[in-house]
């Protein structure tokens, strides 16, 4: 899935003023994007209308040709399943719309498909919107800040860093079981028995390593209650503050409203 | 009270180095099952494990995390299912609490559990989000369902619990085994150990 | 020839060239020191025996089967490969039940799998622990833990990566005795190392590699007779040439026992006092 495999995220690296807007104001967009797309009005017309907003948004940002790459790999698989599956066995099917040599497309069910992936592909589109605009470091150091918290922050940071030394140490474990007469590629119910033998020297290495890895986080001043210094300066203003709650104030009503209706 | 200071009463340095290596665990865990071209996830043995050797609230953190950075990394729509990954950990870690990790046989149950759970939280979401389709082999279990008659709701019920059984009945009685290897010096330092390996 | 390699050439993609043409032979029996710095191809040429890494071009023979064409489950009842971190294998809840992973995945029956065990375990010392946790030791008992299970594997050809790290001079010992003895079974060894002190008092043969080629193949002692050979593959003279040298003695000796005759013959004396 990643398009870049060195780096590990799907960041984007270019300067646009999405890139420049702070992690949480694109946060609390999405969440506005999602409450609008499933809690608003379930006309089709709206829903395109949101569409047509988010790309508008996406490609002032210069991230149209991106973000369409992404969507149609997740969409497409989606599209391929869900237009005939509802279209044939939907159950709230009654409207024969085609007949074709006993399969009969009903009218409900495509409907219920397409408005089903019109509403999702609004939200991805402002989910990509986020991850490619967004460095994973400053999401962690936006995070971080306000909840005023070193754990959270090393929580979403150091799996990162430490995914590629895992990946590598799956594979040499690998050879090493191998090279034992561990058989990985026999059939299903003898792969099903080497999980245990490839899972275990990965797994129990990295617990009992955990012992040395928090001692050397303490002595080095992790849980200091002074603020950190930060090497990643992020820029926010009053007015994307205003917008944030903004954002939230209009969600938390749309929720509010469709519960009520 | 500041999330920080909960955040200090809750969760030691060892339990918050334990989840991050936890997290990488489980985006190992998928590298892993498709090199031994498996048909399960085994996307959710970290969490599980914090789960046991952390307990409900370190393990369920866990795994919302993991569907996060994993909706950074790789694709948003993991992000969307970060729930139910969170329902695992606390599941798991509310089975090691009342004694369901002290055998291979009760960790099976446990499994079990945890399916049911992962159901209750995946199928609103399945079914909300994504119309009950998701673009995977479920699919295939839910269209069977619906031509046979069943409704939208029931057929994702049926379809998310079969997916998942096999992969969480697997993932729970390894997370058993790894704990029951740890090394001695290791338990002693999480105290939610004992709930797995009667000392 | 137990092992034969033809040409063999190993690319990971078009623009790093692992292994480039090598070419040797070694007979059962033999102990091989492979030697070379860092990255020099030492380790990806050893993962060629049992099948881990197929040749890009040429071709690699063990026990007259060709590699390329055999399945690793299978070779590995032909060669036997320790790697360097012992954690990298170790994944069952007693010493016992690692040493026996191989073993019993080779398809012994019960009673011989008993008595490899058994063998393997008294060599490295470990008989007393066997019923203990591998993960409640340290560093050198785990990696003494892993070689007992490749030494119980009972293969024809062992391949050690960097055995003598992070050892102990005591624990040094017992890996003397283990390649001694499996030098009296007729096994053939390979050893990869940095320990010029430990392969020069050991082993007699040498392949040394750069940058995924062929330096040099042949006696030890004429490895440490080539200085610039010595340099471009990083090793170290061992400390009693270093020493020798030092002394302006003229005989370059390999092991403590030679080094001392040196000196004596340089005192002009039949043998020392207290050697």
């Amino acid at each position: 899935m990643a398009p870049n495999k060195t780096t590990a995220t799907l960041f984007i690296d270019k300067d646009s003023w999405l890139q420049r807007l702070h992690p949480l104001t694109k946060l609390s967009y999405i969440l506005l994007t999602g409450v609008a797309a499933y809690g608003g009005p379930s006309s089709l017309l709206y829903i395109c209308l949101l569409l047509f907003c988010n790309a508008v948004i996406t490609a002032s940002g210069g991230l149209l040709k991106d973000t369409a790459k992404a969507l149609l790999r997740v969409i497409l698989p989606l599209l391929l399943f869900m237009i005939p599956i509802h279209s044939f066995l939907f159950p709230g099917n009654r409207t024969v719309l085609l007949e074709f040599h006993g399969m009969i497309v009903y009218q409900e069910g495509l409907l219920f498909a397409i408005s089903t992936l019109t509403k999702l592909t609004v939200v991805l589109i402002a989910s990509f919107l986020f991850v490619f605009s967004t460095h994973p470091a400053d999401l962690i150091t936006a995070l971080s800040h306000t909840c005023r918290s070193p754990s959270l922050a090393y929580l979403l940071g150091s799996p990162l860093l430490l995914l590629a030394s895992m990946r590598e140490r799956i594979e040499t474990i690998q050879a090493a079981q191998r090279a034992r007469g561990l058989d990985v590629d026999g059939n299903m119910f003898r792969r099903f028995l080497s999980l245990a033998p490839l899972l275990l020297p990965l797994v129990l290495g990295a617990i009992v390593e955990v012992e040395q890895r928090s001692i050397a986080l303490e002595v080095r001043g992790f849980k200091s209650t002074s603020i950190k210094t930060s090497l990643r300066k992020l820029s926010d203003s009053a007015l994307q503050r205003f917008c944030r709650w903004l954002m939230l104030a209009i969600a938390a009503v749309v929720l509010l409203l469709h519960g009520l209706g | 009270m500041s999330l920080n200071r909960r955040f200090k009463e809750d969760f030691t340095t060892t339990t918050v180095v334990l989840m991050s290596i936890a997290i990488v665990i489980n985006i190992v865990g998928g590298q892993l099952v498709s090199m031994l071209k498996l048909p399960i996830f085994l996307d959710s043995i970290g969490t599980v494990l914090v789960g046991l050797l952390a307990g409900p609230w370190a393990g369920g953190l866990t795994g919302l995390l993991t569907n996060l950075i994993w909706g950074m990394i790789s694709s948003p729509v993991a992000a969307a299912f970060s729930p139910v990954a969170m329902a695992i950990g606390i599941a798991a870690g509310l089975c090691a609490k009342y004694g369901l990790f002290k055998t291979w046989w009760l960790a099976m149950i446990s499994g079990v559990i945890i399916t049911v759970f992962n159901a209750i939280v995946a199928v609103p979401i399945r079914l909300y989000m994504f119309g009950g389709i998701t673009g995977s082999g479920a699919d295939f279990i839910t269209s069977y369902m619906l031509a046979l008659g069943k409704d939208l709701f029931g057929s994702v019920v049926i379809s998310v619990f079969t997916a998942n059984l096999i992969d969480k009945v697997i993932t729970a009685v390894l997370a058993w085994g790894i704990v029951k290897a740890l090394p001695l010096r290791t338990t002693t330092r999480l105290p939610r150990a004992k709930n797995v390996v009667s000392a | 020839m137990i092992i034969c390699a033809e040409d063999l050439t190993f690319a990971y993609n078009d623009s790093l060239m692992a292994l480039q043409n090598i070419s040797f032979e070694i007979s059962a029996g033999e102990c091989v020191a492979l030697t070379g710095h860092n990255g020099s191809g030492k380790s990806t040429l050893v993962k060629h025996l049992n099948g881990l890494l197929k040749p890009t071009k040429g071709r690699i023979l063990v026990a007259n089967k060709d590699t390329a064409t055999s399945r690793t489950a299978e070779l590995a009842s032909q060669v036997a490969l320790l790697f360097q971190n012992p954690d990298d294998q170790i994944c069952k809840q007693t010493v016992w039940d690692e040493v026996c992973f191989g073993p019993q995945n080779l398809g012994y029956d019960k009673k011989k799998t008993t008595t490899l065990v058994q063998e393997a375990l008294a060599l490295f010392e470990l008989t007393s622990f066997e019923k203990k946790n591998p993960h409640d030791f340290g560093y050198s008992e785990r990696k003494r833990i892993a070689m007992a299970s490749i030494v119980a594997m009972d293969t024809p050809i062992l391949v050690f990566d960097e055995p003598t790290a992070g050892l102990d001079s005591y624990e040094m010992s017992l890996l003397i005795n283990t390649l001694k003895k499996l030098q009296s079974e007729n096994k053939t060894v390979l050893v990869i190392s940095h320990d010029m002190d430990f392969v020069a008092e050991n082993i007699l043969r040498a392949i040394s590699l750069s940058a995924g080629k062929k330096v040099f193949d042949g006696k030890l002692r004429d490895l440490f007779e080539q200085t610039d050979l010595m340099t471009e593959s990083g090793l170290l003279h061992p400390q009693t040439m270093q020493l020798s040298k030092a002394c302006g003695l003229y005989s370059s000796p390999l092991s403590t026992d030679e080094c001392v005759a040196a000196i004596a013959e340089q005192l002009g004396q039949p043998s020392l006092p207290n050697a």
